[in-house]
C-alpha cells in the first residue's frame, strides 16, 4: 500500500491512528498488538503469500538474540551469531542476488543457464537489515533484551517497514514504554504536518521524473540523445530520486509520529553539501550509519593506516551499491561513490598540509555544485537499466564527439548559427525524444534546484516543534508556525492530494524496489 | 513549543474549504453541453422517445453497450409479439444513472430484462464519462444527489474535466455534425450497421477482459449489487417484471476458471434470492472474438442476431401472453 494512495489515505491511516487513539492507554499490550497487526494488514496487502515470511523472520531472529542472551558462553554466543547473521543473508541473497549470481556464471561460461521465478518481497532489504543490526547489538551487549511483543512492533512498525528509514531498537523500543507514545495533539499535529510535506514533495519527484523518463526511455529505445537532453535527463533523475526518497522518509517519521513515535532523520539536505563526505553524511542518514558501523568499522574502518581505509571505503560502499539492487549498474555506482570518497579523503590531507581556507562561500558554493554534478553523474548507473544505457547516456553528457543541442529547441537560427555553430557546438536532431518542451523541463528542474538548494529542508521547518529524535543542528531562519493558517493551507492541500490520489495511480517510491 | 488546538481545528475547516470550493467549480459548469457528451445524451433522448411512445405492456431491454449491440429488441418483437425497447445505454454513465432512467421509462405491467455487464456486479466502470455526462446534460440529477454523492462526485472528477468545462463556458466548443451511435438506432432503439463488413481492422477494446471474472467477486455485498436490490424492490412495488441475462462477452480461456465460476455463481444466486428469473447461462454468452464488433462487450449485427435468436425461446415462458 503506497502512502499517497487513496486505499492508504482514507481507510487505512485513519482507522490505524482512531483505533490506536481509541485504546486505552493503561492497555499496553492491546495497543501494541493493534499496531502490530496493523503492520502487518499493510504488508500483506502488498502480496499475502510474503506474510509469513516477514513473521517468520522475526520469530527466527528474535529466537537467535533470545538463544545469546541465555547462553552464558560468548563462544556460542558467537556461534549464533554467525548463524543468525548467515541465515538474514542467505535469505535476503536468495531473494535478492539469486537472478544476478546465475547471470553472473552465464556470462562467464557463455552458456544460457536460465532463470529463476523469484519475486523480491517488498522491504526484504530493510527488515533484514534493521533485524540484523538488533542481532549483533545483542551479541555485543546481552544485557540488552526486548520483549517479544516489542520487538515484533519494532521490526514490522508500518512507517519504516517498507523503505525505512533504517532504525536501531534502542532508539524506538525504549519509547514504547513512555507517555509519549500516543496519538496526543502534538504528535498528530508534528506528524500530520511532516506527512503532508512530503506527500507535497513526492509531486515535485513525479514532476521530475517526467523529464528523467523521457531521456532515458528514448536512450534505452536507441534514440540520439543531444548533450543537452543528457543533462536534463540527469538532473531530472537527481532531482526526482532526492524529492522522492526525501518525500518517503518525511511520510514515515511524520506517520510514526503521528503516533507518537521519533525516528531519526534521514535527510539533512544533502545537495547542500560541500564534499560527498558531507553529501553521505546527509542522504539516506540512517543507512550510512548502518553501513558504518556495521560494515566500515567491522572492517577496520580508519584504524589500520590510511590504505587499508581507502579499501575498507571501497568495499563499504560496493556493498551500499549491491544493497540497493542485484546488478552491475549498482556495483558501479557503489564503485564511483566509494572512488569519490577516497578522493575527497585525499583531498582532505591535502588541505590539511598546506592549510588552504576554503572556508569563503565561493569556495563553498564551488564544493556544492561539484558535489551535486559528481552525484548526479553516479545517479545515471542507479537509473539507467544496462551498464550501456549508462554509458551511452554519460558519453552523450560530457560531449564524446562534441557538445550537442537539440536541433528542434533552436526554433530562431540566429543563435544557434552564428554564435553556437562557430563555437563548435553540434546539432542533432532527436525526434525520437519526447522532450518538446525544454522549457517546461528547464523551468521545473531551477525550480526543484532552487528548493533544494535555497528552502530549509522539513525537518528545519519544524525544529521549533522537535519533529525527530535528534536536535536539528542547523536550524534555519525560515520557520513554519503551526497555527490557523498553517491549518487551513494544509487541510486544503490534503483534500488536493486525496483528490489526486482517487484520479490518478499514485506512483512507486524508487526505494521501494530495493 | 506546543501544536495549538486552534491548528487542529484548522485542519479539517481548510479541508472542508477546499471540499466546497470543488462544488462550487462544479456548480459553475452546471448544464455547459460537452462534445464527448452529445453522442450518449442523443441516444438518452432517441431511446426515451421510442420507449415514450411505445404503448404497454413493453419489454425493456437494460443495460449497458452489450445490450445496446447484442440484443435485437426488434427480432425480440417479431418473435414473441410483445412490444420491446432496447433501453441499453452507454455503460460509462454508470449502474446508478442505467437504473435511474430505467425507473423514469417503466410502467407498472412492463416486464424488465437487465443484461448488465459483470462490471457492473463489481466496482464498476471508471466514473468520468458519468461526470461528464450529469455535469452537461442532466443538472437536475446532481441538484437531487446526496450531499455524500455530491462530495464524491467533486473528488473523483479529474481536474482536466473542470477545466474543460470552465473553457467551454466561456467558449463553446464545435458541434460535429455526426453523433457516433445516436445516429444508428433503428425503431426499437437497437444499433444496427455493426456488420462484420464494417468491423474495424484493429481495436485494442477487443483484447480487455472483465476484472470481476478474473478476480472473482468477494460476495455480493458490493455497491452493485445494493444498487440493484434498490432498484428490485422498486420494480416490485410498482408491478413491474424483472429478469436477468448475462451479457455478451469476449470468451478467454480464464473465464474457466474458479474466479470466473465463483463470480458467475454469486450474480446467479444473488437473482436468485431476489426472485428473479435468470435468462440462459454465462458461458452460452462467452462467444468467439470473431463474432464482436469494436469492444470486448459489442457484437456485431450478425451474432446479436443469433444470440437474440438463441435466446427468445428461454425468454418466451417469462413474457406476457397476449
Amino acid at each position: 500500500m503506497l502512502f499517497s494512495s487513496w486505499n492508504f489515505l482514507v481507510y487505512f491511516l485513519p482507522i490505524t491512528v482512531l483505533g490506536f487513539a481509541l485504546i486505552p492507554f493503561r492497555w499496553e499490550i492491546a495497543r501494541k498488538l493493534w499496531l502490530v497487526a496493523a503492520s502487518f494488514v499493510f504488508y500483506g496487502y502488498w502480496k499475502l503469500e510474503y506474510v509469513p515470511l516477514l513473521a517468520g523472520s522475526i520469530l527466527f531472529n528474535y529466537a537467535i538474540a533470545e538463544g545469546m542472551v541465555r547462553l552464558h558462553s560468548t563462544r556460542g554466543a558467537r556461534w549464533l551469531l554467525i548463524a543468525g547473521v548467515t541465515a538474514n543473508l542467505l535469505l535476503l541473497g536468495y531473494f535478492k542476488y539469486t537472478n544476478f549470481t546465475v547471470h553472473f556464471f552465464s556470462w562467464i561460461t557463455q552458456r544460457d543457464l536460465g532463470q529463476f521465478n523469484i519475486i523480491l518481497p517488498l522491504a526484504i532489504s530493510f527488515f533484514t537489515f534493521t533485524q540484523i543490526s538488533y542481532v549483533v547489538d545483542v551479541y555485543r551487549d546481552r544485557t540488552v533484551h526486548a520483549r517479544f511483543l516489542d520487538y515484533g512492533l519494532f521490526v514490522v512498525l508500518f512507517p519504516h517497514l517498507i523503505a525505512g528509514p533504517i532504525v536501531r531498537h534502542w532508539e524506538i523500543i525504549p519509547q514504547f514504554e513512555t507517555r509519549e507514545f500516543r496519538v496526543s495533539r502534538d504528535n498528530f499535529g508534528i506528524g500530520f504536518t511532516l506527512f503532508m510535506l512530503g506527500l507535497m514533495k513526492k509531486y515535485l519527484a513525479d514532476s521530475a521524473a517526467l523529464y528523467a523518463d523521457d531521456v532515458y526511455n528514448g536512450a534505452v529505445r536507441g534514440a540520439t540523445l543531444s548533450s543537452f537532453d543528457s543533462w536534463i535527463g540527469t538532473v531530472a533523475f537527481a532531482l526526482q530520486i532526492y524529492f522522492d526518497f526525501s518525500s518517503y522518509s518525511d511520510m514515515a517519521i511524520g506517520l510514526a509520529r503521528m503516533l507518537g513515535v521519533k525516528f531519526p532523520y534521514n535527510f539533512d539536505s544533502p545537495y547542500k553539501a560541500t564534499s560527498i563526505i558531507v553529501f553521505w553524511e546527509r542522504w539516506h542518514r540512517t543507512l550510512t550509519r548502518f553501513l558504518r558501523e556495521y560494515v566500515y568499522y567491522t572492517l577496520g574502518g580508519n584504524r589500520r593506516g590510511h590504505a587499508r581505509q581507502m579499501v575498507n571505503i571501497m568495499v563499504t560502499m560496493l556493498l551500499s551499491g549491491l544493497w540497493h539492487g542485484a546488478g552491475w549498474t549498482f556495483v558501479i555506482w557503489g564503485a564511483l561513490h566509494g572512488m569519490f570518497i577516497a578522493i575527497n579523503h585525499q583531498w582532505r590531507l591535502v588541505v590539511a598540509k598546506t592549510k588552504w581556507n576554503f572556508e569563503h562561500w565561493i569556495y563553498r558554493g564551488a564544493g556544492v555544485v561539484l558535489t551535486f554534478v559528481a552525484v548526479s553523474m553516479a545517479w545515471t548507473f542507479f537509473r539507467a537499466p544496462t551498464i550501456g544505457v549508462a554509458g551511452k547516456v554519460l558519453a552523450s553528457l560530457v560531449g564524446v564527439g562534441g557538445f550537442s543541442f537539440p536541433d528542434e529547441w533552436f526554433w530562431h537560427g540566429t543563435l544557434r548559427d552564428h554564435l553556437l555553430a562557430p563555437l563548435g557546438f553540434q546539432f542533432v536532431t532527436t525526434t525520437a525524444l519526447n522532450i518538446k518542451h525544454y522549457e517546461n523541463a528547464l523551468g521545473c528542474i531551477a525550480i526543484l534546484l532552487a528548493i533544494c538548494w535555497a528552502m530549509p529542508n522539513s525537518q528545519q521547518l519544524l525544529s521549533r516543534y522537535h519533529p525527530t529524535l535528534e536536535p536539528v543542528t542547523r536550524p534555519a531562519a525560515f520557520h513554519l508556525k503551526l497555527g490557523i493558517w498553517t491549518g487551513l493551507v494544509l487541510g486544503f492541500v490534503g483534500y488536493l492530494i486525496l483528490r489526486n490520489s482517487f484520479t490518478t495511480e499514485p506512483s512507486p517510491f524508487i526505494y521501494f524496489n530495493f | 513549543m506546543r501544536v495549538p488546538w486552534k491548528f487542529i481545528v484548522a485542519l479539517p475547516c481548510g479541508l472542508l474549504l477546499a471540499i466546497g470550493f470543488f462544488i462550487g467549480l462544479l456548480h459553475t459548469q452546471l448544464g455547459v453541453p460537452t462534445e464527448s457528451s452529445r453522442w450518449t445524451y442523443e441516444i438518452i433522448q432517441k431511446k426515451r422517445g421510442i420507449a415514450d411512445a411505445t404503448p404497454g405492456p413493453r419489454l425493456i431491454i437494460i443495460g449497458g453497450s452489450n445490450g445496446f449491440f447484442g440484443i435485437d429488441a426488434r427480432v425480440i418483437e417479431e418473435q414473441t409479439g410483445v412490444r420491446t425497447v432496447n433501453f441499453s445505454n452507454h455503460a460509462g454513465l454508470g449502474l446508478d444513472y442505467i437504473l435511474n432512467l430505467s425507473e423514469k421509462t417503466a410502467r407498472p405491467g412492463d416486464t424488465i430484462l437487465l443484461s448488465l455487464e459483470y462490471e457492473f456486479y463489481g466496482v464498476g466502470f471508471n466514473r468520468d464519462i458519468y461526470a461528464d455526462y450529469i455535469l452537461s446534460r442532466d443538472p437536475d440529477y446532481f441538484r437531487q444527489m446526496s450531499w455524500w454523492e455530491t462530495i464524491n462526485m467533486a473528488t473523483r472528477i479529474p481536474f482536466t474535466r473542470i477545466q474543460k468545462g470552465w473553457r467551454i463556458r466561456h467558449t463553446p466548443e464545435k458541434v460535429r455534425d455526426h453523433a457516433p451511435y445516436a445516429d444508428s438506432l433503428n425503431s426499437h432503439g437497437d444499433e444496427i450497421g455493426n456488420t462484420v463488413a464494417n468491423r474495424p481492422a484493429t481495436a485494442k477494446d477487443l483484447q480487455f477482459t472483465a476484472e470481476p471474472l478474473l478476480k472473482g467477486l468477494p460476495s455480493d455485498r458490493t455497491p452493485g449489487f445494493a444498487s440493484l436490490r434498490k432498484f428490485l424492490a422498486w420494480a416490485k412495488a410498482n408491478h413491474i417484471t424483472v429478469l436477468a441475462t448475462f451479457p455478451n462477452i469476449v470468451y478467454h480461456p480464464e473465464y474457466d476458471q474458479p474466479p470466473a465460476r465463483q463470480a458467475i455463481q454469486t450474480i446467479t444466486d444473488f437473482y436468485r434470492a431476489e426472485g428473479v428469473p435468470v435468462v440462459g447461462t454465462a458461458r452460452e454468452v462467452m462467444l468467439p472474438v470473431d463474432q464482436f464488433f469494436n469492444t470486448y462487450y459489442h457484437l456485431t449485427d450478425e451474432a446479436a442476431l443469433a444470440r437474440t435468436q438463441r435466446l427468445v425461446p428461454e425468454l418466451r415462458p417469462y413474457l406476457p401472453t397476449k
